[in-house]
């Protein structure tokens, strides 16, 4: 018996981000409304949410991951090269692709 | 990502500098003054106390703040611990250093439990705090004479058991020079 595997579009993981930061406005874990778009900086100067709620965000993310493809995913920021001590900045547009790269491996 | 280097006399004024910020101090159970000397007597008296512990927090090898451990009872294994961010540019990283010390004290040092104070209107911190599983034991009202008010001050704690069930932090292990 094999499990079904189900990999993760850029589309997908837009999708999901779009609706983790929507419902951690609702529960007012993070300050909206946010108008999200792919250079939004969810993490670091100018970011839209706080580092707790950057925190949060990724926890929720993980969770939702792992709803869509019945596998845990932990999300690592250093594993994502863009993300450098000269700029720790995390666009929208970066961590999707980080995602769709780490759920395709 | 983040390593965690023992506070040196060297990093004195550095971390002085940091801790007197009014972003850092508005959430400090206590007020301190710029002064350097009274700063070197501070760490030749947690040097010579073996319940004290403080480390620099580097991001990647940058030093970004602090982390120290109070209190620390090798008997009762428990200790209180704090941090701050003190480098404003990167408080965004802010919340991702405490899993790094609970791992290294539930798992090094395998302590039973970690507690600590918080100010009342640092709602932040303690969503956080709830978030990494710690439970709010008590409030001391009025407890704190601070900028012209009493304000109260939230006890809270972390059992190791509460924090080792999260699996999903067990992957933030970082060094921690002795």
């Amino acid at each position: 018996m094999s499990a079904e595997i189900k990999l993760l579009s850029n589309e997908d993981v837009l999708k999901l981000i779009q609706e983790s930061v929507e419902s951690l406005v609702r529960s007012e874990t993070i300050d909206g409304p946010i108008e999200l778009n792919v250079d939004t900086v969810l993490m670091g100067a100018d970011a839209v949410m706080n580092s707790i709620g950057f925190v949060t965000f990724v926890t929720d993310v993980e969770d939702r991951i792992l709803e869509k493809t019945g596998t845990e995913y932990y999300l690592v920021l250093n594993e994502i090269s863009e993300f450098s001590i000269d700029t720790p900045n995390l666009t929208v547009d970066v961590l999707a692709q980080y995602i769709v790269q780490l759920t395709n491996r | 990502m983040f390593e965690f280097t023992k506070l040196q006399e060297d990093h004195l004024e550095m971390v002085l500098q940091w801790r007197v910020k009014p972003f850092i101090s508005k959430y400090m159970l206590s007020d301190i003054e710029y002064n350097l000397d009274m700063q070197r007597q501070w760490f030749k008296d947690i040097s010579d106390d073996s319940s004290y512990s403080a480390w620099i927090i580097n991001y990647q090898s940058v030093p970004i703040g602090v982390f120290n451990l109070a209190a620390i009872d090798y008997t009762n294994r428990r200790c209180n611990g704090g941090y701050y961010i003190g480098e404003e540019r990167y408080m965004s990283l802010g919340a991702m250093i405490p899993p790094y010390f609970y791992n290294y004290v539930f798992q090094e040092m395998n302590f039973r439990k970690i507690y600590g104070e918080v100010i009342a209107s640092n709602l932040n911190v303690l969503k956080m705090h709830q978030m990494h599983g710690y439970r709010e034991v008590g409030v001391y009202k009025d407890h704190i004479f601070k900028n012209d008010q009493f304000v109260d001050v939230i006890l809270i704690e972390l059992l190791s058991d509460d924090w080792l069930k999260q699996k999903r932090y067990q992957r933030y292990v970082a060094n921690f020079q002795n």
